[in-house]
């Protein structure tokens, strides 16, 4: 088992196979070998750490991403279907979505980080800038300048 | 600030203001006190309209600078500018409908929503790497944006045809270039082909082959799929006029990178180092009339053990030599999601079939012309089909039904091996066929449409994995 511990001092004990999903944590043991120090984890709080390990629970015992698998999906066009678990595991609140992106950064797991962009991308599609600007609570800051300049560079955009 | 002290600004940008606008009284003698007190009042207008504008920028400024702190605290900022960039790149490239048709206008969209987008739109040169044939200066920028990056070249695109059509022109430029209409090859080529060692993606269709030719001749060793169509308005598909022939080497013989290759009407020798491993391969209304050609074709096979995707459409091939039809070691394609053959000749099927060993999950989709039937159409030995009808465990048995052009049919039915509880009247030879082959005695006959009487079928026969190994080499009887 290993012991994890959040920037608000909350404490988790997990099996191996689920902290390891994290590489970041994978590597940690690795470095350290068999210890019960708790491992520190600053950068993510209980919440968020929470539902990243209910995720890492639920893949733990899938093939771990190659680095051949990683730069094969770089070269393919990608996809943002996501599967059906991942789909209901992601449907949280945008505070908690790109807290999610961003643990899944930083603990380096990869099919999570994926999970939460496609998710955000999603979001993204098929929406005019304003409404990307509703969603994302986001207001116009260009200048009338810098938005003449933006309508001129794109008039033929625009006209279709 | 409060409002009080408004009106002292004012009166200070507008002494600021006068000390910039001439003293007419210098340049022009007065005629009278009217005119002076004129050009004064003119000299007060002029001097608070240069303050009013003044103060009108500096809010413009000022609100959008608030505006964009503001948006510093919108929870998707908290996402680093690279992971922004990440998501931006699936939002432009993945296959999903977005409801735009191009990377161009939806990198428009992603620049238009606020300052801090538009700069991780421009820093990323991922975004700006399918370059699109709109006008001259439009495809510098892209290649200039793009760096280093891997690029895709497509002429046309469905900008250029589009732009074409209206009579618009290219997006309009910021050094003021002259308006012009959509790009010609040879100008894209003459752009584009210096960067040829940055193409991972290429797809033409073009009419002339000499304007193929201005693309095809430099190495591109980052190439990875390349699409090659003869421009269909130029091409007859039933007796192959038209169809360009390139003996030339197409890019130096020189794409390690290559994976995937689709070409239209265009004949590259198949002895050509571009067909060399391969996950797709795409032949559609192309001759192939030396002789050995079959034996080639069987080579690029073996050596591409990766195949994912076969697909003959409207091809021919001269008759197999002995050397083909006595192969005695089977090509293994392990990786073989679907072989396509259509309007092909018996001869082409056979040979392929009877020398591929593939996995159980793979999918075969063949022709048939009325009165044939599975036994005929199939070779009676081969590595991989008796094992997939013999273990007949798929549950959809599709017939595509293609009567003309203006009919289509369909029938499904779903084999669950229990009963038959339909008259059995209804089904085509071929079914019949399969059913007999496949030693099913009772099934259940679940649903069948059929819309349009039929003179073609397209018969795909999908499979599941069966419950023990496959024998190497069977006869199918």
């Amino acid at each position: 088992m290993v012991n994890l511990v959040t920037s608000d001092n909350e404490s988790f004990t997990v099996e191996k196979a689920v902290a390891s999903r994290s590489v970041l944590i994978k590597n940690m043991l690795e470095d350290v070998g068999e210890s019960d120090q708790p491992i520190p984890l600053p950068n993510v709080t209980a919440s968020v750490l929470k539902k990243v390990l209910e995720y890492c629970d639920h893949h733990k015992n899938e093939p771990m991403p190659t680095s051949e698998d990683l730069a094969a999906e770089d070269t393919r066009k990608r996809t943002t279907d996501i599967g059906e678990w991942d789909q209901k595991f992601i449907q949280v609140d945008q505070e908690m979505l790109f807290e999610i992106i961003l643990a899944a950064n930083y603990l380096d797991i990869k099919p999570l980080l994926d999970v939460g962009c496609k998710t955000v991308a999603n979001m993204i599609k098929g929406k005019t800038p304003e409404e990307i600007r509703k969603l994302f609570n986001i207001v116009n800051d260009f200048t009338p300048e810098e938005e003449a300049q933006i309508k001129k560079e794109n008039e033929w955009a625009e006209d279709r | 600030m409060e409002f009080a002290t408004l009106s002292r600004v004012m009166e200070i940008l507008i002494n600021e203001a006068k000390s910039h606008i001439p003293d007419t009284k210098t340049s022009f003698p007065l005629t009278g006190i009217a005119d002076e007190v004129r050009q004064n009042i003119d000299r007060e207008i002029d001097a608070m309209e240069l303050a009013a504008q003044a103060v009108k920028e500096h809010t413009s400024k000022s609100l959008s600078d608030l505006r964009q702190r503001r948006n510093q605290f919108a929870p998707i900022h908290r996402l680093p500018p690279e992971l922004l960039s990440e998501i931006f790149k699936l939002v432009m490239f993945s296959d999903s409908y977005f409801g735009m048709k191009t990377p161009h206008l939806r990198r428009h969209t992603l620049s238009s929503v606020s300052r801090m987008w538009r700069r991780v739109v421009e820093e990323n040169p991922m975004l700006w790497t399918d370059i699109t044939p709109i006008s001259g200066s439009f495809v510098d920028r892209l290649l200039s944006r793009s760096k280093k990056a891997p690029i895709n070249i497509r002429f046309p695109s469905d900008d250029t045809e589009e732009a074409s059509e209206n009579g618009s022109e290219g997006p309009s430029e910021e050094e003021g270039e002259e308006t012009r209409g959509p790009m010609t090859a040879a100008d894209y080529a003459a752009r584009v082909t210096p960067h040829t060692h940055r193409w991972q993606k290429c797809q033409l269709s073009i009419s002339s082959p000499h304007q193929f030719e201005l693309f095809l001749q430099a190495p591109a060793p980052k190439l990875e799929y390349l699409t090659l169509y003869s421009d269909a308005s130029s091409f007859h598909h039933d007796n192959f006029n038209g169809m360009h022939r390139f003996d030339y080497p197409v890019f130096a013989e020189n794409t390690p990178g290559l994976r995937s290759v689709s070409l239209g009407g265009v004949y590259i020798s198949l002895t050509s180092r571009i067909y060399h491993n391969l996950v797709d391969l795409e032949f559609a209304w192309v001759k192939f009339d030396q002789t050995g050609a079959i034996q080639q074709l069987l080579a690029i096979l073996d050596s591409s053990p990766r195949l994912e995707n076969l697909r003959f459409w409207s091809v021919e091939f001269p008759p197999p030599t002995e050397i083909a039809a006595t192969r005695t070691d089977a090509i293994q394609l392990s990786c073989l999601c679907r072989a396509y053959f259509s309007n092909t000749t018996r001869e082409l099927v056979n040979a392929i079939l009877s020398n591929i060993a593939t996995p159980p999950t793979s999918a075969v989709s063949l022709d048939f012309a009325p009165g044939d039937s599975l036994e005929s159409v199939l070779p009676r030995r081969s590595p991989s089909l008796p094992y997939r009808l013999q273990n007949l465990l798929f549950e959809d048995l599709k017939l595509d039904i293609n009567s003309s052009y203006f009919h289509r049919g369909e029938i499904t039915c779903r084999l669950t091996g229990v009963k038959l509880d339909e008259s059995t009247t209804d089904l085509t030879p071929t079914f019949e066929a399969a059913i007999k082959m496949a030693s099913i005695t009772d099934f259940t006959l679940s649903r069948v449409s059929c819309r349009s009487h039929f003179h073609r079928q397209l018969c795909r026969v999908p499979c599941a994995p069966a419950a023990r190994p496959a024998p190497r080499t069977q006869d199918l009887h």
